[in-house]
């Protein structure tokens, strides 16, 4: 690539960016730069869903003039998506793992590092990381797209400590993933698990009762006795109501799962004793062999640390404000906050998080641009997704988003969002192709 | 800073730049950097409709190169369009998408994929 410098790439930038939202600072730092000197990169920070999509289309639509930094504690990404059929052993956890390798080829020219950011100084616009090896390194950046994704907020899990690890959310596809699938596998017949759902905003709406379905539907085959009609799959949903596709899932617990699934809501999680298997919740108390706590969610650490995450929830989780046209944050000026850790009215899942990272993207390019370019001021999103009901069938959601200059919130298109008219095993087929298709707009 | 003007708006249509794809964008940019932006090369760098028809590249594929559905770039625009309005009527997936968007916005997301060339 040729060494692109600041004249080149962002001439005007200061007159320009200072007229627009947040971009005083950056139009003093453009100022502060010496002509000719060169330009620093975006700093990506975060390599799932969003953070992958935002890496490549900024090198993509800026002609690879804008280099781009991506930061990432993993060596690769292991997929959410599809995350529930490692649970009833259609897919592998090594199959879900989709590396850096394209984004980093002259492809694409993103310099991913491995590491962990540590710190973010708006004031002297640098990032400081953290390598596997504990080297601390601080770079500069000339803006950052945090895309860092949620962490869990705590509640009373009380128990040994063997007990307490087998806990787990298997809410980040990874070793809980794995884990879950091997207490279900060594679950007794006729034994029972138990799933507690967040309060909302969390992580894929329509997540937590696919899995319900697709755990069901594994029980019904490999831990039920023909005599057995008690619930072995108890779903505990701190929310009023189903929170996705309510035809569906209601569907799916009451007529394909009946009896099997037990639906229990409005049971806001209390407590859960590891030992004994036994969760407290707001709509009583029940016991299992295998419980699978999805905690409530808060904005992963470093984004609250760098005080991003005002905007708080019912549940006591802190998500990151934003202008929806450019994904800017609302607090801090050059920092962009894209997917799961953002606060809008769209739903936190990787299908739109890569819409979402398109959006920042292009408006990046557009912020960069000598001279700079408005912004597109009626962007629209989208949200496509299928849900597994059976290891042979799905159900799936869809919903398209419109800028809405009045409340300036992304608003559903009327009648929006949509649920599949039935769960079809045309819907399981066309839910491989749609994978397979994301997963390649993303990484490659 | 005419002739410049005059000689960028030559060398680069938006349809030529996004036509070429990558490999051509990349050549163009070479081209256009040693001179000072203009407004109308600027305008180059984010070709109308791009933005909104980048909400079919996660099934479509990215600049809808991939056929693992329906390949979308190099369609007609005319067919595109046809074929989105008739979709709104459909109980399907892609249905439920096409019903999202206005006439005009159907348009610019058909006149852009139009736009690429099919690899």
């Amino acid at each position: 690539m040729n060494q692109i410098n600041r004249r080149q790439i962002l001439t005007g930038a200061g007159v320009a960016a200072a007229s627009m939202a947040g971009g005083l600072a950056l139009a003093q730092r453009d100022a502060a730069a010496p002509a000719g000197a060169a330009v620093n990169p975006v700093v990506v920070i975060g390599g799932g869903m969003a953070g992958a999509t935002v890496a490549k289309y900024i090198r993509l639509w800026s002609g690879k003039t804008i280099p781009v930094t991506l930061i990432e504690a993993n060596v690769d990404y292991t997929s959410n998506i599809m995350s529930n059929l490692v649970l009833n052993g259609q897919k592998t956890l090594a199959s879900l793992h989709y590396p850096y390798t394209t984004l980093k080829s002259t492809t694409y020219g993103v310099n991913v590092i491995q590491g962990s950011v540590t710190g973010v100084n708006p004031a002297a616009l640098t990032v400081t990381y953290k390598t596997p090896a504990g080297v601390s390194t601080t770079i500069p950046y000339s803006r950052v797209v945090m895309a860092p994704g949620i962490d869990y907020l705590p509640y009373t899990l009380t128990g040994t400590s063997a007990n307490k690890a087998k806990v787990v959310s298997a809410w980040q596809a990874g070793a809980e993933t794995q884990s879950l699938r091997d207490q279900l596998v060594a679950m007794p017949t006729d034994g029972t698990f138990i799933l507690t759902i967040p309060a909302k905003p969390y992580r894929c709406p329509p997540g937590p009762y696919e899995r319900a379905c697709i755990v069901a539907d594994w029980i019904k085959i490999n831990k039920r006795s023909l005599a057995n009609t008690n619930a072995q799959v108890i779903v505990l949903d701190a929310n009023p109501s189903i929170q996705a596709e309510p035809t569906n899932f209601s569907t799916a617990f009451n007529n394909i799962h009946a009896g099997v699934v037990k639906y229990v809501p409005n049971a806001t999680l209390i407590s859960v004793d590891a030992d004994t298997g036994t969760v407290v919740t707001a709509a009583g108390t029940f016991t299992g062999n295998v419980i699978n706590v999805i905690p409530n969610h808060t904005a992963k650490q470093i984004a609250r640390d760098v005080g991003l995450a005002t905007a708080p929830t019912p549940a006591g989780g802190m998500f990151c404000p934003v202008d929806v046209l450019s994904y800017e944050s609302k607090v801090i000026p050059g920092i962009h906050v894209i997917g799961d850790a953002s606060a809008t009215t769209q739903p936190k899942a990787g299908h739109i998080a890569n819409q979402e990272a398109k959006v920042c993207a292009d408006a990046i390019v557009r912020l960069m641009a000598s001279p700079v370019l408005p912004l597109d001021t009626a962007p629209i999103t989208n949200s496509a997704c299928y849900s597994p009901i059976t290891s042979t069938t799905a159900s799936w959601l869809s919903v398209v988003f419109h800028y809405d200059p009045t409340t300036k919130t992304m608003v559903a298109a009327s009648g929006q969002p949509v649920e599949a008219p039935s769960i079809s095993t045309g819907n399981y087929s066309q839910m491989n192709t749609w994978f397979s298709v994301l997963m390649t707009d993303t990484f490659k | 800073m005419k002739k410049n003007q005059q000689q960028m708006r030559h060398r680069i249509s938006p349809n030529w730049v996004i036509a070429g794809g990558l490999g051509i964008v990349m050549a163009v940019f070479t081209a256009v950097v040693p001179t000072v932006a203009t407004s109308a090369q600027s305008a180059t760098l984010v070709p109308t409709g791009r933005l909104f028809a980048s909400n079919c590249f996660q099934c479509h594929g990215t600049d809808g190169q991939s056929g693992a559905i329906s390949q979308l770039a190099g369609m007609s625009a005319t067919d595109m369009f046809n074929k989105m309005k008739d979709q709104q009527t459909h109980n399907s997936i892609m249905g439920a998408q096409a019903r999202g968007y206005t006439d005009a916005e159907l348009k610019a997301i058909a006149a852009y994929f139009a736009s690429v060339v099919k690899k």
